[in-house]
């Protein structure tokens, strides 16, 4: 069942059945080229691919808690009409920072940044990505960017949105809108950097035999990503440093006053902004095809048509920005036909709905923690993009259009999508990642309250957009309160579904189950060397005859058959030894007597 | 202020029917597809779970005809949805015939609301019921959005640009008013109600209150305080064009190019319309009147949206009648008089006091205005 051939396939006395797992001497967690892993050296200037990774996920990670403290102020403040802890100026500040930092530092980079950097080589069967030097530098101007942003929005506040649409965010706002903008600015070329480095490594660095259609479809997904982020990205550096141009030099870009045109900023940020929304699910989708396919164990569905989804999403995704300016003065018959492409995008997305659920029959469905977040995902993706149908149609946007009902519609896509994929990938290759399992039964625990306080607080926002209440309001009418403190209630369900997976994830560091190279048997190549890998992955470059998702639920049976035989003779042989231990004590005793 | 149904917000205007209608079939779609999908994820995960006995053999790995189908079929429903919501959108865009009038500005963080009756309000907008209403929306700062939920419609709300939507409320009440579209600080206290009115009752209240005339009694008592009828009056065309008779009409005009003289440029025509009269007392260095000098000076800072309003609605007023002897001074006013009635004197009229006062020969050797930069020199055309 291996898609490597024996001359590549790592020996037997390397890769120990699960019963008996032990963690490798050297890999790349403890060792750097050779030397001492542990030091802040090794670390910080790595060129080291995993490293890289694992320094973005703690990044991510600080920023995804800050933005959640955003998010935490504002709902607790929704829970009185009149605004329950802070006036409405810390709010503004509160739900923009929530925004840009959700947005830009964590949901852009979250999974390709993390899961995508460490996996995409190991998958392509390479040694690094194919640029280690820009790899560091992108995550430096990543943690620049990142460092620039929060300096000014904890010190000074920006209270614009993340949308900093103009004469607002360039004549009315606050001086920090500059500095926010020069650490997007730094993020968006970082962002850029990383699609580069994806796009040249697996166009160049497959290993033999890997055609593209025996790529993983998580690689097909990062390489419509790369595109996106490639190609749409410098839109947004154009749009910042227009706007950074107008605030500070008052040349009349998009001020009417100065005779600028304040939609024009809107074409200009939605032409990066829609895109990114697909930068921001895509990695989502890629991981789910992953899991469906090792936890259902057979192979993914009609591959490539989810493939072609993929790179049709990519396509069609920088068409459709101006469904989000029904409203404005744009004509009437070019919201008509951005609103038919926004229809036609949601098929590329029904269609990965449909075979990941098709991928299912005639499964042999494992409910672990990485498909439990996965089913989850399946299932708020779908409502989430049903309501987009809702937004796609002119008619029915000239009520929904900025309600808490396109509040509701994103965060199904992006936390419930996109989020839940990222838990669903963390939990999946966490024990090659760590070399650790988690505890399983938290894991499941953890994923079914996060689908339980996710529904809670983000369903009510539906009905309350639908009853008229607009987004952006400290202050609200009093028949919306019931259905904000409901949401409020399912957001505390939310956090502490967060807090859990933090704190065991850290704990199995230390105290999980090891592992072994394949806990899952996964068939991917990443599962074909020791759990940490080494700094270089594979000892010899592997060579691939057949697919990605060659599952054989027959041939798991007999691993497992031969899995549960080895631990019975471990035991039986540990018991025996223990009880050799003990045997001259017996006799004493029994002499005794 | 409710429908009578938990969570369905009041119904109140002929535009609501066919969106509510649309919005709850594509629910129903929304829904059915949602459902479907957590069915049939449940029932396969139940049914092929690990450990339980189930058909496994032959596993399909793709299956070309039913992954059509699943394209098609949901493009088609996705095409169909399409089209029911484009001709909702382009009836609640149509502006119904003999629609009354009312201009709104919205700025940080209010609601100012005009009938061309006279009668202005805060905060609230009085409507009759069953009559067509078109409402003109322009912003004096940053975009608004003016959002009444029981009328289901949006129309953001953008400074330097008019906007329209037009609505007829159906049912007597009080409703709300939000401003939809993220505006500063204050944006979520910037609401209001919306009253609609039996007829009587709306002709009653419209015709209480304080009023200081129509609007367009207004904008002409502006124009004369603010010196247009020094060039623009009546029985003068010597500086400036006449403005009896435009609105409505194409004028002809010039649309200055950076870097190429003013009278290199060919003339071209453009409708007369509220945003032509906006932009030439905001911008008017945007679109000059062909063959005239670019001297009008600029009044973004000097007018409110409001006033621009009501300015336009003086000219509109103008359109249907011959120059009349309205008491405007037959002459142009002399640099001296106007900076006399205004308080200021415009930079570009400045240049004046060198040429002749009929402005028949003046060899302008000064730069041009800042506004009109990139203009060449342009010497004293003449009519």
């Amino acid at each position: 069942m291996s898609t490597i051939t024996p001359e590549g396939a790592p020996d037997q006395e390397q890769i120990p059945l699960n019963g008996r797992a032990h963690m490798p001497a050297d890999h790349y967690l403890n060792s750097y080229q050779g030397r001492e892993g542990h030091t802040w050296k090794s670390w910080l200037f790595t060129l080291d691919h995993k490293r890289i990774a694992i320094l973005y996920l703690v990044s991510v990670t600080l920023m995804f808690f800050l933005g959640g403290f955003g998010a935490m102020i504002v709902r607790l403040n929704l829970l009185s009409p009149h605004g329950a802890i802070v006036e409405p100026q810390t709010y503004n500040r509160m739900f923009s920072m929530h925004g840009v930092v959700m947005v830009f530092f964590f949901l852009v980079p979250v999974i390709p940044a993390v899961l995508g950097n460490f996996f995409i080589p190991m998958m392509l069967g390479a040694k690094d990505l194919a640029f280690p030097v820009v790899n560091l530098l992108s995550w430096y101007l990543y943690v620049i960017g990142a460092l620039v942003g929060i300096t000014a929005m904890v010190a000074g506040g920006v209270d614009t949105g993340w949308t900093f649409y103009t004469p607002l965010s360039t004549q009315y706002a606050y001086d920090n809108v500059s500095l926010t903008i020069v650490g997007i600015f730094l993020a968006g070329f970082s962002s850029i950097l990383t699609g580069l480095n994806f796009i040249i490594t697996i166009h160049k660095m497959r290993a033999p035999g890997l055609t593209w259609f025996r790529l993983p479809l998580f690689v097909w997904a990062h390489y419509a990503v790369s595109l996106l982020q490639v190609l749409a990205t410098p839109v947004l550096a154009i749009t910042l440093l227009s706007l950074a141009v107008e605030r500070i030099a008052h040349i009349g870009i998009f001020d009417p006053r100065l005779g600028g045109d304040p939609v024009l900023m809107q074409h200009m940020f939605w032409f990066y902004s829609h895109p990114a929304v697909y930068i921001m699910i895509l990695p989502g989708m890629g991981v789910v095809s992953e899991v469906v396919a090792c936890f259902a164990r057979r192979p993914v569905f009609g591959y490539k048509f989810v493939a072609f989804a993929s790179i049709a999403l990519a396509v069609i995704s920088f068409l459709v920005w101006g469904h989000h300016m029904f409203m404005t003065t744009q004509s009437p018959y070019a919201s008509l036909v951005f609103s038919f492409l926004s229809f036609v995008v949601a098929i590329p997305s029904a269609i990965k709905v449909f075979n990941w659920t098709a991928t299912l029959y005639k499964g042999s469905i494992r409910l672990d923690t990485p498909m439990l977040y996965c089913l989850g995902f399946i299932g708020l993706f779908t409502i989430g993009g049903m309501t987009g149908l809702h937004l796609a149609a002119t008619g029915t946007d000239l009520h929904l259009h900025d309600t808490y009902f396109v509040i509701a519609h994103f965060h199904y896509i992006m936390v419930g999508g996109q989020v839940m994929a990222y838990l669903a990938g963390l939990h999946y290759w966490w024990p090659k990642m760590t070399g650790r399992l988690y505890p399983e039964n938290w894991g499941r625990t953890a994923a079914i309250l996060l689908f339980a306080g996710f529904n809670l607080t983000f369903f009510p926002q539906f009905i309350l957009g639908y009853e008229g209440m607009p987004r952006r309001y400290p202050v609200y009418a009093p028949e919306f309160q019931v259905l904000n403190v409901l949401s409020t209630a399912g957001a505390s369900i939310l956090a502490l579904g967060y807090l859990l997976p933090f704190v065991y994830l850290f704990w199995s560091l230390k105290n999980g189950r090891i592992a072994g190279p394949n806990p899952w048997r996964a068939t991917g190549l990443e599962w074909q060397t020791p759990s940490p890998p080494p700094t270089f992955n594979f000892d010899r470059t592997p060579i691939v005859k057949i697919g990605p998702y060659a599952y054989n639920p027959e041939a798991d049976e007999l691993a497992d058959a031969r899995d549960d035989m080895e631990r019975a003779r471990l035991e039986y042989e540990e018991t025996r030894a223990r009880l050799a231990e003990h045997e001259p004590e017996r006799e004493e005793t029994a002499s005794g007597v | 202020m409710d429908s009578g149904v938990p969570f369905i917000p009041p119904v109140a205007s002929r535009e609501a029917g066919p969106i509510e209608l649309l919005f709850w079939v594509i629910n129903l779609v929304a829904i059915v597809f949602s459902i479907g999908i957590v069915i049939v994820i449940v029932y396969l995960a139940v049914k092929y779970r690990r450990g339980n006995r189930a058909d496994r053999s032959n596993p399909p790995e793709y299956n070309i005809p039913i992954e059509l189908a699943w394209t098609g079929i949901p493009l088609l429903i996705a095409i169909g949805l399409f089209f029911w919501s484009a001709f909702v959108f382009l009836y609640v865009r149509r502006t119904p015939a003999g629609a009354a009038e009312i201009y709104i500005v919205g700025k940080q963080w209010m609601w100012k609301i005009q009938h061309p009756e006279g009668r202005w309000e805060m905060n609230e907008l009085h409507l009759p019921v069953g009559k067509p209403a078109l409402l003109t929306l322009t912003s004096e700062d940053v975009i608004h959005d003016f959002f009444v939920p029981a009328f289901r419609i949006h129309q953001d709300v953008i400074p330097g640009e008019y906007s329209y939507i037009s609505v007829t409320p159906t049912r007597v009440g009080t409703y709300h008013l939000f401003c939809a579209q993220f505006c500063g600080t204050l944006h979520s206290t910037m609401t209001g109600t919306v009253t609609v009115m039996e007829p009587a009752d709306f002709q009653k209240w419209l015709s209480t209150g304080q009023t200081a005339g129509t609007m367009a009694e207004v904008g002409k008592s502006l124009f004369i305080q603010h010196g247009c009828d020094g060039c623009h009056g009546a029985h003068t065309s010597v500086r400036a064009p006449k403005l009896e008779g435009i609105y409505g009409r194409p004028v002809p005009v010039q649309i200055p190019r950076a870097g190429v003289p003013l009278d290199r440029i060919q003339a071209t025509t453009v409708l007369a319309d509220d945003r032509y009269v906006h932009d030439s007392i905001v911008l008017p260095e945007k679109e000059i009147a062909a063959g005239y000098r670019p001297i009008m000076p600029t009044f973004k800072n000097r007018l409110t949206e409001a006033e621009i309003m009501e300015l336009t609605a003086y000219i509109k007023s103008l359109s249907n009648q011959p120059a009349p002897d309205n008491g405007v001074p037959q002459q142009p006013l002399s640099p001296e008089e106007y900076r006399t009635r205004t308080g200021f004197l415009p930079n570009n009229m400045k240049d004046l006091s060198t040429g002749t006062a009929d402005g028949t020969t003046t060899t302008n050797t000064t730069p041009p205005p800042a506004g009109a930069s990139g203009v060449g020199t342009n010497q004293g055309r003449t009519r």
